[in-house]
């Protein structure tokens, strides 16, 4: 930490998951063991060798979106967004009048957003050819008239962050990270750093995502990263247990409402945690020791040791090759201290919500710090035998109110963690 | 005064006008275009038919590197291709105690390019309705025999920078974000503050993207963005000029090296200049409009003056974003003129979108390499196809042609599609 | 289709494309100031109206293009010349030049654009 930094602390939350909107109702059905994994509602998903999801089921835009005529330049990614960042503010019970908006910055973890196929369908049925495909001369000709003229700005990955900055006149650094599942960890480490360094004062960061798109799907079908245990759904996903074998794609988001510490003090504002460290890394060659670096330099910014610590959010994707290589990196960054420290993974309660995992992560690993309890690994029968032992949570335990270490990875490598703890 | 200053010691582009950074700066000098009819793509029915291709690329120029590339989509060649100059430019690699971990990386990088005909022909296929409502079941069965997943994978938009780290042995931070038109300035001002406060050592930083594909195209040609003088594809893009009638979008990529001074200088590195200022605002106005009063440009540019400890009569050149739009050429103009003041019409600006087009994501890091190269050999790049002077334009664009100047300090900015603005100031030594 | 059938269906569209209720859209409500519409809404606007009435718009036929605003011989110091109403006058015969030659700055352009005025242009559109 260089001297001249800024301390920041987290004074909201908001979240839209699996498991409910608003981030209380989602620690209420963390905490009680409930999935939010079932067979897909959104789409008819007959097809796919997985057709199963972690779907948001009971979120309404509308009651988030204050110009409602920018609905129609949302895609549900940017959707889910604007409900999180609506929550985060109002848990801040923040007078926004009362802060420098030029100070006041926004920062999200996005991915690549897939169009909506109901949307340029009436494009290609006009100017597909016989063969069904579609000829350029013709989509040039006519085509056009067929597509919502708007439509490329519902699907730009900076749009999330656009919208919430406009909705709030948050005036400051905007940016939008786009690494995969490493997003928003990486979103709300940078968020971190513009406030230690003094350029901002208050951040929404956070991040958003939907995979459960026919093509998103697809995709991940045909990169075999989903799991073939479909029955029950609940039981599909399941971290570093012997039976994993895939992972489960959900939606979501999260937003935090950061603020200096000094400022947030001022307001007499509630503090759900303090920012202490933040790390990231990639070797592609390498995704234990890219982890290892991503925690350890995490720790030594936070100045914290592995035996300081109260708990860790892990990645546990339910990937074969992915959980090992995490187990194999916490073991070599905790050390001596490696039967000592709980290891939780929340995924097996809402999936992978890609780009918005880190952030909904840490807001559960925040109000597991807050309420003293730590939601279990479901679906844990035992600890694959090719990996380094982890203490594991597979019930719900104490949560001791200590600096908790949250982490997320990316499939192509990048890795990244946040040290948040209690603030002193 | 920053405690850890950052220096540039490498830079690598490929534009439309060249596929490295002296082709492309002599270009740059002689004020040639490089917009021609689009050949990627059957677009002869389009309104807007011109681009500015990267021409006669091949993966023969990264097929020596390891890793497999033909699934990998133009950005990421161009990255690479980029990328790989500038590492040799710099002489990073082999420098003694490199350390890998304190090496990162940070682009902003546009996604892949789409299967668009495989994912139509899926959709085509799916219509089997006799309406517009596509049966999912029979999307999912075509697109899972037509797709390519690992082509689909690395069309990520964050996949350029893990092939950079791959290749480069670049282990520590790895970042990609997509602020639209500001992204690669954005991230070359992130990474510049990841050095500075001692999280890496060294970064690669910059941008690539290509949008020019079907669905790029129309996309912004839905949203009327783009020069449609399809005509005389050389003289579309024309920033600041009365005429100009939207942006003419091109591809590419700009990968500059970043290290912290003390340890360039140790190393006996040649030093391009000192990145000394970064701004980042956003607008928070509307979607697509900027605010009219520039407000957003305006902050950024005095941030990145103030982070540099620089007035605005300090700067000898300011390369702008001149994206040849009607309302950005005239909101950058005033927030020029609102920061300057009454040195406005003595600071010489031109967009070299005039000549290399708009790189969206990578425009802002093939920018900055070009105002580096201004640096070195005094010459200010010209706007062309500057013929009718705007009154709502009216400062000095360098029309035309080259212009010999000493420049100390220069100012480049990027302001994105969604808000995002960030400006850079560079200074030599 | 009566006057009165195509109000409803501008209405409808205008409620569609701008997120507004339907009460607020009135005959004489104008598209930006009342209604809030921006730049790009225009399009969509366009686009929404071809749809309901199954007609084509060419660009700049309902929607001037804002060239048109920055010629030097129809615009002199912010508001249209004589020269630049005619012109307006011959572009946009559904418009009520009229009453914006009162006070022709460009500035009140867009309250050139009401309800009213969307309306008569697709009267002469599909009669």
């Amino acid at each position: 930490m260089s001297k001249s930094d800024r301390r920041v602390v987290i004074t909201g939350l908001g979240a839209v998951t699996p498991l409910g909107t608003g981030a209380e109702l989602f620690w209420q059905n963390l905490i009680a063991g409930k999935s939010g994994v079932r067979t897909i509602q959104s789409f008819d998903p007959d097809g796919i060798a997985c057709p199963i999801a972690a779907e948001v089921r009971d979120y309404d835009a509308v009651k988030f979106v204050k110009q409602r005529k920018t609905l129609k330049l949302m895609s549900r990614d940017i959707q889910l967004a604007m409900g999180g960042a609506f929550m985060a503010v109002q848990d801040a019970g923040i007078d926004l009048d009362s802060i420098d908006k030029l100070k006041f910055g926004v920062n999200y973890g996005a991915g690549l957003i897939a169009t909506e196929i109901g949307e340029i369908s009436a494009a290609v049925r006009a100017t597909a050819n016989s063969a069904k495909e579609v000829d350029l001369k013709a989509w040039g000709k006519e085509g056009f008239g067929h597509l919502f003229p708007l439509w490329m700005l519902k699907y730009l990955p900076n749009m999330p962050a656009c919208h919430v900055s406009i909705a709030y006149d948050a005036q400051g650094p905007n940016n939008s990270i786009t690494v995969g599942e490493a997003s928003s960890t990486l979103a709300i480490g940078e968020a971190f750093r513009v406030i230690q360094r003094g350029t901002a004062q208050t951040f929404i960061a956070g991040g958003t995502d939907s995979r459960i798109h026919p093509l998103s799907m697809v995709r991940l079908a045909l990169l075999d990263r989903l799991t073939k245990r479909i029955s029950p759904p609940e039981a599909a996903i399941r971290p570093f247990d012997h039976r994993r074998d895939g992972t489960v794609p959900g939606e979501g988001t999260a937003a935090l409402f950061l603020e200096e510490w000094q400022a947030a003090r001022q307001r007499g504002a509630k503090i759900y945690g303090e920012i202490l460290g933040f790390g990231s890394a990639c070797n592609p060659a390498s995704p234990s020791d890219s982890l290892a670096s991503a925690i350890g330099t995490a720790l030594r910014d936070a100045k914290i040791q592995p035996k300081d610590l109260g708990h860790i959010s892990a990645v546990g994707i339910s990937g074969v090759q992915e959980d090992r290589d995490e187990a194999i990196a916490l073991a070599e960054v905790l050390g001596s201290d490696v039967n000592k420290v709980p290891i939780t993974a929340y995924k097996s309660s809402i999936g992978s919500l890609s780009a918005a995992s880190g952030a909904v992560e840490l807001v559960a690993s925040l109000l597991a710090m807050h309420h003293g309890q730590l939601p279990a690994i479901l679906n844990f029968e035992k600890q694959s035998a090719d990996m380094p032992k982890l203490r594991l949570v597979t019930s719900p335990e104490e949560c001791p109110e200590k600096p908790f270490v949250s982490v997320s990875r990316s499939y192509s490598g990048q890795c990244a963690a946040l040290v948040v703890g209690p603030v002193s | 005064m920053h405690d850890r200053r950052v220096v540039i010691t490498g830079i690598g582009m490929i534009t439309p006008i060249g596929h490295d950074t002296k082709s492309c700066w002599d270009a740059l000098k002689r004020g040639q275009s490089g917009i021609d009819y689009i050949t990627l793509f059957e677009a002869s029915e389009f309104p807007t038919k011109i681009a500015g291709e990267v021409k006669g690329l091949s993966l023969k120029s990264v097929e020596d590197l390891p890793g497999d590339w033909k699934d990998c989509g133009r950005n990421i060649i161009f990255a690479v291709h980029a990328g790989r100059q500038a590492i040799k430019d710099s002489g990073l690699l082999d420098s003694p105690g490199y350390d890998p971990k304190r090496c990162g990386v940070y682009l902003g990088a546009g996604e892949g390019t789409q299967d668009f005909q495989h994912f139509v022909h899926a959709i085509a296929k799916s219509l089997i309705r006799g309406n517009d409502e596509p049966d999912f079941p029979k999307f999912i069965e075509e697109a899972m025999h037509d797709l390519n997943g690992r082509m689909e994978f690395e069309q990520e938009p964050g996949m350029s920078s893990v092939h950079l780290a791959r290749l480069f042995n670049a282990h520590g931070p790895n970042l990609s974000c997509l602020t639209a038109c500001a992204a690669s300035s954005q991230a070359i001002g992130e990474a510049t503050e990841l050095i500075r406060r001692g999280d890496a050592d060294a970064m690669i930083a910059g941008g690539t993207h290509s949008m020019i594909h079907p669905l790029g195209i129309t996309g912004f040609n839905l949203l009327t963005a783009l020069s449609t003088q399809n005509q005389d594809p050389k003289r579309a893009s024309r920033p600041f000029d009365k005429n100009r009638s939207g942006f003419v979008i091109a591809e590419g990529s700009g990968v500059i090296i970043l290290e912290e001074y003390e340890r360039a200088k140790a190393r006996g590195a040649r030093i391009y200049a000192e990145v000394t200022g970064y701004g980042t605002t956003a607008d928070a106005f509307r979607v697509t409009d900027q605010h009219p009063t520039g407000r957003g440009a305006i902050t950024c540019m005095r941030d990145a003056l103030a982070d540099a400890g620089l007035e605005p009569g300090d700067i000898h050149y300011i390369n702008a974003h001149g994206t040849s739009t009607e309302v950005n050429d005239r909101v950058e103009t005033a927030a020029i003129r609102e920061v300057w003041q009454e040195k406005a019409k003595q600071v010489p600006i031109s967009s070299t979108k005039s000549m290399m087009g708009h790189l969206i994501a990578a425009a802002g890091a093939v920018e900055l390499i070009t105002c580096l190269m201004a640096m070195q050999e005094n010459v200010i790049p010209p706007t062309i196809n500057y013929e009718t002077p705007d009154p709502e334009c009216d400062l000095d664009y360098v029309p035309n042609a080259a212009r010999e100047a000493k420049l100390q300090h220069v100012l480049s900015n990027s302001f994105g599609f969604g808000g995002q603005n960030v400006s850079l100031v560079l200074s030599r030594l | 289709m009566s006057q009165d059938e195509i109000f409803q269906k501008v209405a409808t569209t205008l409620v569609d494309a701008l997120g507004v209720d339907e009460d607020e859209v009135t005959k004489d409500a104008t598209l930006t100031g009342d209604l809030g519409a921006e730049s790009i809404d225009f399009l969509d606007i366009v686009f929404r109206l071809e749809k309901n009435f199954d007609i084509k718009i060419p660009r700049g036929d309902l929607f001037p293009d804002e060239k048109l605003f920055s010629d030097a011989r129809f615009v002199k110091n912010g508001k249209m010349t004589a020269e630049g109403l005619a012109e307006l006058r011959q572009r946009l015969p559904f418009a009520d030049i009229d009453a914006f030659a009162k006070n022709p700055s460009v500035k009140e352009l867009s309250s050139l654009y009401t309800v009213e005025t969307i309306v008569k242009y697709i009267e002469g559109k599909i009669r």
